[in-house]
């Protein structure tokens, strides 16, 4: 009995102490795998272009049932409808409870391109492209697939990741354009169309608290999440391991890792970028 | 014997169809598969086993992510409107937007990207690997129910893990806009908890933790589907998972409008 005792306690000693250590051996493979996909990126798109315009498009449009309704464009501007639909309606609630429902184009060009797009479209992006960039690398890691490029003389990491990396950054900007608008046009059809506030205040109000600089800096947001995004996932697909059940647990586990990054991206980069005391101007 | 649950699933067959049935079959059928789930879960006998399994399951897969996103997602939004209450020198009113943002939409919308991202997807790939191992083929030749045995018990955990997290999500963003507000932006401690139920109430806080529920719900009862439909092979299971994550955040948010509007029609909650 005591034996077993002093062995159990001796056991999760050892797993307490190789925990930590695992992790950071986890986090240190990740960041050479990072390190390298981008220092490939000269060679990547000068070397692979037909891959290069055949993975943009893919991004886009996505594939498989994906692509039946509408692909990563047209769902990353369908959610971020609704979901400037809910910023209205719930901030249109809350200002009327104040008088203040006049506000609602205020609300509209301040919460939109600082905190619902950036948001929104980041999930979106995590959940069409990247958990699909992880389905098809571990389907490949798993059917020996990139074994097999390797073998026959091609690098596989420029050509399955930093390939990616690079569509994911350039589709980003029409993608997260589309995302903005959709969220504008939600927002305003629901404040002026549903709630009957008066066009001419909503305009007024948007465009006196608008700034051009909001705009910039969420894009600037957007890329910075299309990299983390789309590494993330490449990664755990790029080493998937288990079978079929393996690559379903890698997208689930790539799905959980970059929702977090996401928002971690988000904070860091608008904290950065707005947390100068000048960052927002009631008036000019 | 229970009507066979096989009838739900597409047959595999000829998929020659036009885009309009291969877009509206699956819909039909995961409306087919939502009503098996309801009426198997008044069905005696309960799989008690299992849905404690579930639960504990779904919890240790998504408590972590939730507490990790929760952070961020908290402080991200409190910082931006502490700036707007800064420079109209209010900051101490820093407590109700903190407030107001978590109990309506952050504590719901999180839960949503955890049920999304994590729960489902975790619950998808489970079913996807049974069913392509052919377990649940084989639990169906042993007569058992697969949509009593299996989905029930996890629609009802993720339905009671959703409930939690709400609530875990809500004590994030509280204390989390505590320790910007008052730490890093400069509002009084006292006046940010005192502010706190300006904007919202008790009804607030049951709608948002009603609205958890039915997100949980519906992004267990997708996975399942998903999972039980998915094809042969690692590309199989891959997709499956990818196409979870998209169908729950597509539902999620057009019932999220949905609930947060009916209410507030009704009068049930709002105007304070």
């Amino acid at each position: 009995m005591a034996q077993m005792g002093a062995r159990s306690v001796a056991e999760s000693a050892k797993r307490l102490l190789t925990g930590p250590l695992r992790l950071l051996d986890d986090l240190g493979r990740q960041a050479e795998f990072y390190g390298r996909s981008i220092a490939w990126t000269p060679k990547a798109v000068k070397s692979y272009k037909t891959e290069q315009v055949r993975l943009i498009a893919e991004v886009g449009m996505s594939s498989g049932a994906l692509a039946v309704i509408g692909g990563s464009s047209v769902i990353t501007l369908f959610i971020t409808l609704f979901a400037g639909v809910t910023g209205g309606v719930q901030t249109f609630d809350a200002l009327q409870n104040l008088q203040l429902e006049a506000l609602g184009g205020f609300a509209s060009a301040i919460i939109n391109p600082r905190l619902l797009t950036p948001i929104v479209a980041g999930a979106a992006l995590a959940a069409t492209v990247g958990s699909g960039f992880t389905a098809q690398l571990g389907a490949m890691r798993v059917s020996e697939e990139i074994d097999a490029l390797e073998v026959i003389g091609v690098r596989s990491l420029p050509y399955l990741v930093t390939t990616r990396l690079v569509a994911g950054m350039i589709t980003i900007i029409p993608i997260f354009a589309m995302a903005m608008c959709g969220a504008w046009i939600g927002w305003k059809l629901t404040q002026v169309n549903f709630f009957g506030l008066s066009e001419g205040t909503y305009d007024h109000y948007m465009d006196t608290f608008m700034q051009w600089q909001d705009v910039l800096y969420s894009f600037a947001q957007a890329v910075g999440i299309a990299v983390v995004v789309i590494l993330i996932h490449t990664y755990y697909g790029y080493t998937a391991s288990g079978g079929p059940a393996g690559v379903g647990r890698a997208v689930g586990k790539a799905v959980r890792t970059s929702l977090i990054a996401v928002l971690a991206v988000e904070l860091a980069i608008s904290m950065a970028l707005y947390a100068d005391s000048d960052a927002f101007r009631i008036s000019g | 014997m229970p009507a066979a649950p096989r009838s739900v699933l597409p047959d595999g067959g000829v998929m020659a169809a036009p885009t309009l049935t291969r877009v509206v079959k699956p819909i039909g059928g995961f409306f087919a598969f939502t009503l098996d789930t309801f009426v198997a879960m008044f069905k005696p006998p309960f799989q008690w086993r299992e849905f404690i399994q579930q639960t504990w399951f779904v919890a240790s897969v998504s408590l972590g992510p939730a507490i990790l996103l929760g952070i961020p997602f908290v402080a991200l939004v409190t910082f931006q409107f502490n700036l707007i209450l800064v420079e109209i020198g209010a900051i101490d009113l820093s407590g109700s937007g903190s407030g107001f943002a978590t109990v309506t939409q952050i504590g719901p919308v999180a839960t949503t990207f955890i049920i999304a991202g994590a729960s489902s997807t975790a619950i998808c790939a489970d079913i996807g690997a049974r069913k392509i191992r052919e377990e649940l083929d084989a639990m169906e030749v042993l007569g058992i129910d697969t949509v009593q045995r299996l989905v029930v018990p996890r629609v009802l955990a993720t339905a009671v893990n959703a409930f939690l997290l709400n609530g875990v999500m809500i004590l994030i963003g509280l204390s989390g806009g505590f320790v910007f507000g008052v730490f890093l932006q400069g509002a009084s401690p006292g006046q940010y908890v005192d502010s706190m139920k300006l904007l919202v109430g008790f009804p607030d806080l049951v709608h948002g933790e009603i609205r958890a529920v039915v997100f949980g719900v519906v992004g267990a009862l997708i996975g399942c589907y998903r999972g039980m439909t998915c094809a042969a092979g690692p590309r199989g299971v891959g997709n499956a998972v990818n196409e979870t994550v998209v169908y729950t955040f597509l539902a999620l948010f057009p019932i999220n409008i949905l609930l947060t509007q009916i209410p507030y029609s009704l009068g049930i909650v709002g105007g304070h």
